[in-house]
């Protein structure tokens, strides 16, 4: 029998080995290519000098001097608007849903309290763009100390929106390949356990701990050495700027074991079969790559969904990179270090736990 | 049970006689409410080939998983050179050498990676791997393959790079469950020869198979397993005995024949012999001398079942096994053929 540590060694060295053979360079040029398509056909949405092909049609309905102001602040900008008043809210719903015009503006009476409101598609970039012309009314109407305040508590606004499209998806599709490259090294434990390879591993004397942390410690293994080759890649191909090194090892680590330990958890709770892990796992990252902003810009995103979904592990990590980007230090991201740290113990433990309930009568 | 059943473990003082290499005492495996393995027993010589025989779900992998260390019994226990597997289940792997009968390899790797993967878990020294690897890819007759990728080998050769994994760190103990599973004539009888040198160089074999001329071939003293226990064991002759004076009728039909030509129920009714009928034979155990033979083909050809000729067949394992349970050892695959047992 061989120490636990050089059994995690060579279960961890042989699955890096088998990547590389597997095609492994894959994992490498595709979330490339994804970066170069997105970040050429998105350039415009992250630009300042951003010009829609026609401008939107926005109808505006309601109240009284602060209708005038809306509608003026959209006819300054006639590249982005052409404004239709409309006599009241069904009517301006009404234009939206018929398609007549690309979004409405609901504008309150001037002596109540509730705010300017804007229908337009759930995550499209009208809905962003008429919402921060209205912000920049509101400013307007309520004074700079609240526009501060506005500001602040619009997690979107720092610091992605100083990024370019090449920052942002260098990012973003970083760590959406960093789960697929992560979930596939623990898809080869699935594998072991079809093929009758994790029987004849046991039988060699390999405890199921080492095997388990072996699994684990591969995924995480690679999850650093892909963090680092994108890292080094996209710096190279597309001036993406990643910030502090030390601050981006930190949030790297903690990454990779978030990511690692919700693999994990998908391995334990899964059928043993490398296809059915392959496929849940697969699912689960683009629905989180959506849902945490790496594939749909968060500047898109609705900001109630955008806030909802800021828990994910991946979005954490994300903020973490943008946060970098922006120039901040480990000590402004050593939080969501921590967080992410608390999140990959609680998932490790919760897919051990069930690893454990279901190798019951193994030796 | 046999009176061949014989309850040599138990009685057997597991450190007492040291020719007794490996020693199963009343093993029980449950799984769920079923049960593999029930109170199996049996004790196998330093240097002994021995057989476990039993059609497919005898539990004879599942006998072989426990003594690996890979089950929990949960009943008895298995002594590997004397040292209990529940017990000290690790100090007992170091002795075993196990070939699983799924090919458990890395199709993307070379045969000669795989072999070094395993042999650095196996703990074989860095400075002697490359020597080891060298010695097992020669017992198996692999040297020229040994850096091409195991997803371009035949079944055969993945077969025998599946038991040189086995080989890594020469066991003092082989465990084979089913080694020639699913492989060409040519590869099967390089692997039982394989086998066989190993035995004759002294390694301690336990080798599972449903193939009963396999282990006719291989084993000198045999044990016959069904629904989780042992049936008869004892040295092959004279398990081959239990048979008695019985011999086999064998009938060939043209293949495909049998389908909707024989009505079993009837059949089953007006002989009172042990039958099995296959997908293109049907197999009747006779007493020596019996005056049953003409009857029975003639009941047949009453039938219209279209018959190929016959033959008789002195005992075997195979008819030791009809004997004693009523069915053959391979009923599994004369299910999937087509065929029933009666």
């Amino acid at each position: 029998m061989i120490p636990l540590w050089k059994s995690v060694s060579a279960i961890t060295s042989q699955r890096l080995r088998r990547l590389t053979l597997d095609g492994g360079w894959v994992w490498i040029a595709l979330p490339l290519a994804i970066i170069y398509v997105l970040g050429v056909s998105m350039q415009g949405l992250f630009s300042t000098d951003f010009t829609p092909a026609r401008p939107y049609q926005v109808a505006v309905a309601g109240g009284d001097a602060s209708t005038s102001q809306v509608i003026e602040a959209m006819i300054a900008s006639p590249d982005f608007f052409s404004v239709d008043l409309v006599a009241d809210e069904d009517d301006a719903r009404a234009s939206v849903l018929a398609r007549r015009s690309d979004a409405a503006v609901i504008v309150p009476p001037d002596d109540a309290e509730q705010p300017f409101r804007v229908i337009a598609p759930p995550g499209s970039v009208v809905l962003e763009i008429v919402g921060g012309v209205l912000r920049k009314e509101i400013e307007a109407l309520h004074g700079a100390e609240d526009a501060e305040a506005e500001k602040a508590s619009d997690p979107n606004a720092p610091p992605s929106s100083q990024l370019s499209s090449f920052e942002y998806f260098g990012v973003g599709i970083m760590i959406m390949f960093l789960m697929f490259t992560v979930h596939s090294m623990m898809v080869y434990s699935v594998g072991d356990r079809s093929s009758g390879a994790y029987g004849r591993i046991r039988t060699l004397g390999v405890s199921r701990t080492a095997y388990l942390v072996a699994g684990y410690a591969a995924a995480f293994v690679v999850g650093v050495i892909f963090a680092g080759v994108m890292a080094l890649a996209t710096r190279l191909i597309f001036g993406v700027e990643w910030g502090d090194p030390l601050a981006w090892t930190a949030v790297t680590l903690a990454g990779a074991a978030g990511v690692a330990s919700i693999s994990f958890l998908i391995m334990a709770t899964m059928p043993p079969r490398p296809k059915a892990v392959e496929s849940a796992g697969s699912t689960l990252i683009i629905i989180m790559s959506m849902m945490g902003g790496s594939t749909v810009p968060l500047a898109v995103l609705p900001s109630w969904f955008a806030d909802t979904f800021a828990w994910l592990p991946n979005r954490i990590v994300l903020d973490g990179y943008f946060a970098i980007a922006a120039g901040g230090s480990l000590a402004e991201v050593a939080g969501k270090v921590a967080l992410l740290l608390v999140v990959a113990l609680c998932l490790l433990l919760a897919g051990w736990s069930i690893s454990v309930v279901r190798a019951k009568g193994e030796a | 049970m046999s009176q061949f059943t014989t309850n040599a473990a138990a009685k057997a003082k597991k450190h007492a006689d040291a020719q007794q290499i490996v020693v199963v005492e009343e093993l029980r495996k449950r799984y769920g409410s079923a049960t593999a393995v029930d109170g199996v027993s049996f004790a196998v010589h330093q240097g002994e080939t021995f057989g476990l025989l039993g059609p497919n779900g005898a539990g004879k992998s599942t006998t072989l998983a426990v003594m690996s260390g890979l089950l929990r019994p949960d009943g008895g226990d298995v002594w590997i050179g004397g040292v209990s597997v529940r017990r000290s289940v690790r100090e007992a792997q170091a002795m075993i050498g196990v070939v699983p009968q799924s090919l458990a390899l890395y199709e993307d790797l070379s045969a000669k990676a795989n072999l070094n993967y395993f042999a650095k878990l196996r703990g074989v020294p860095k400075a002697a791997r490359a020597a080891e690897v060298s010695r097992v890819l020669k017992i198996v007759a692999l040297e020229d393959d040994a850096g091409r990728r195991v997803s371009k080998f035949s079944g055969g050769m993945k077969r025998r790079l599946n038991i040189a994994i086995g080989l890594l760190g020469n066991p003092r103990v082989l465990l084979l469950d089913e080694p020639t599973v699913g492989i060409d004539p040519q590869s099967r009888r390089h692997i039982l020869d394989s086998v066989r040198r190993l035995a004759d160089e002294g390694m301690t074999i336990i080798y599972t198979s449903h193939y009963m001329e396999e282990v006719e071939y291989l084993c000198r003293r045999v044990a016959i397993m069904d629904r989780g226990k042992i049936i008869a064991q004892g040295p092959v002759d004279e398990v081959r005995a239990l048979a008695g004076d019985s011999v086999t009728l064998i009938l060939p039909t043209p293949s495909g024949a049998l389908g909707n030509a024989v009505d079993l129920d009837a059949l089953k009714r007006s002989v009172n012999v042990p039958m099995e009928v296959g997908s293109v034979e049907m197999r009747f155990l006779l007493p020596q001398g019996s005056r049953q033979a003409p009857e029975l083909i003639n009941t047949l050809r009453d039938t219209g079942v279209p018959l190929d000729g016959m033959r008789l067949e002195t005992p075997n394992l195979e008819t030791v096994f009809l004997s004693l349970t009523g069915k053959a050892l391979r009923d599994h695959e004369a299910r999937e053929n087509g065929g029933e047992s009666a």
